[in-house]
């Protein structure tokens, strides 16, 4: 168990650590702190978002594992982000793999900023049944998929085709958000269903007049909820796994965040706990190194 | 908000964080689709004109909404906007 989280806080120390390196100059990431729930934010245009998502988790009759998402977010254009996932894991006492890939565009059909703004989110998702990372949950997801050993579960593999309808508000100080999800393996399994719901705020609204780390509008704090819905063979939510998690945003200097989240499953099929810790750098204005800057 | 003393100063810091790597540190623009915030047109515009703008954004045109940030940050930017006319 020491061992698999060496390993896992190592990678997210390194990542730290290039991502610092690299740094051309300051850059300032602002999403909100949630790892499942999408809110209407896409990522400026020109600018690349580079974000580690790492979840920590123990399933019932399975080894602890650590698994590791790696986001690269692009802003193609104001109303058009583009994002490409790598996934990998380690398991105690198992083996560490690369569990695949994910590329997704994100698309603001709505110009205007409206009480409710939805944005269309279309994913293309190639992955091994032994990915871990839970950036979503649909159909009967749940801890029995997780429990199994690597060398089994990377048989399985998911050629996916996902679609999200997220649905975003900005209400005062208040960010909420919904997600429905529909996903389609492009075998011949049914569409399955998933929601994920959250709402965050920033501890305080009004800037300070001085550059701080630690003032509280540098952290957003907020809770989101996601779960599955079942599939087209079986709509109902028996057998489906549902979790709350309180999430926590610190706007570093430098353009780093850090976020942090714990899980908590709310039925028999969910993992009973799920950590999740975050951290992303934004690259400004990456689009200008090519050409003139991306518009 | 944006009639508070020490708004300007905040605004700063914002425009920092948010707008400097767009519209670049003396706000004049990047020559190119960014156009310079010390013009006639900020000048003519009321204050609500610009906090409703900046609410909004321009998506199909490169500029972000920045809805997603307090209330009191866009009041800050005005002020800050204001002040380097
Ligand atoms: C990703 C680049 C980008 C960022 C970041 C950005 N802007 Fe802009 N902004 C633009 C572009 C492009 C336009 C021109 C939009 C158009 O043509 O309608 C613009 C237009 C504007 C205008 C209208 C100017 C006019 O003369 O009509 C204002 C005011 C403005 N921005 C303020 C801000 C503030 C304040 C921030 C920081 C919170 C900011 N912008 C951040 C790209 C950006």
């Amino acid at each position: 168990m020491l061992k698999l989280l060496v390993q896992i806080l190592s990678s997210f120390c390194w990542c730290g650590v290039y991502l610092l390196v690299l740094s051309p100059g300051l850059g300032r990431a602002q999403d909100k702190p949630y790892f499942v729930t999408y809110s209407q934010d896409l990522e400026e245009p020109g600018n690349l978002e580079v974000e580690t998502k790492t979840a920590l988790a123990k399933p019932d009759g399975g080894h602890r594992y650590g698994a590791l998402a790696t986001e690269l977010e692009y802003g193609m254009r104001g109303w058009w982000t583009t994002e490409l996932y790598l996934d990998g894991q380690a398991t105690g006492q198992d083996s560490t793999l690369f569990t695949g890939f994910r590329i997704e565009n994100r698309v603001r059909p709505l110009m205007s900023e409206h009480f409710i703004n939805p944005v269309l989110y279309v994913e293309y998702e190639n992955t091994s049944g032994a990915d871990k990372t839970i950036l979503e949950v649909v159909g009967h997801d749940g801890q029995a998929d997780l429990a199994g050993p690597n060398g089994e579960l990377r048989k399985e593999h998911q050629h996916e085709a996902e679609l999200k309808l997220i649905l975003s508000s900005n209400v005062k100080d208040w960010n909420i958000s919904e997600n429905f999800i529909s996903e389609k393996n492009l075998g011949h399994e049914p569409w399955e269903f998933g929601y994920a719901v959250g709402a965050t705020r920033p501890l305080a609204s009004a800037a300070s007049v001085r550059p701080c780390t630690f003032c509280a509008e540098k952290f957003i704090t907020g809770v989101e909820g996601y779960g599955g819905l079942g599939n087209t063979d079986s709509l109902t939510m028996h057998a489906t796994s549902h979790y709350i998690a309180p999430v926590l945003g610190w706007q570093l200097p430098k353009g780093v965040r850090v976020s942090f989240s714990p899980g908590f499953g709310l039925t028999g099929s969910s993992l009973a706990r799920v950590y999740r810790a975050g951290l992303a750098y934004e690259f400004e204005q990456v689009g200008g190194w090519f050409h003139g800057g991306a518009e | 908000m944006a009639g508070d003393a020490e708004a300007p100063a905040s605004g700063a810091q914002v425009y920092r964080d948010h707008c400097l790597k767009c519209h670049k540190a003396r706000a004049q623009g990047d020559g190119h689709k960014r156009p310079a915030l010390r013009s006639e047109r900020i000048r003519n515009a009321s204050d609500g004109d610009i906090e409703w703008f900046l609410r909004q954004g321009d998506l199909g045109h490169g500029m972000p909404s920045w809805s997603s940030l307090p209330e009191a940050q866009r009041w800050q930017l005005v002020a800050y906007l204001r002040s380097i006319q």
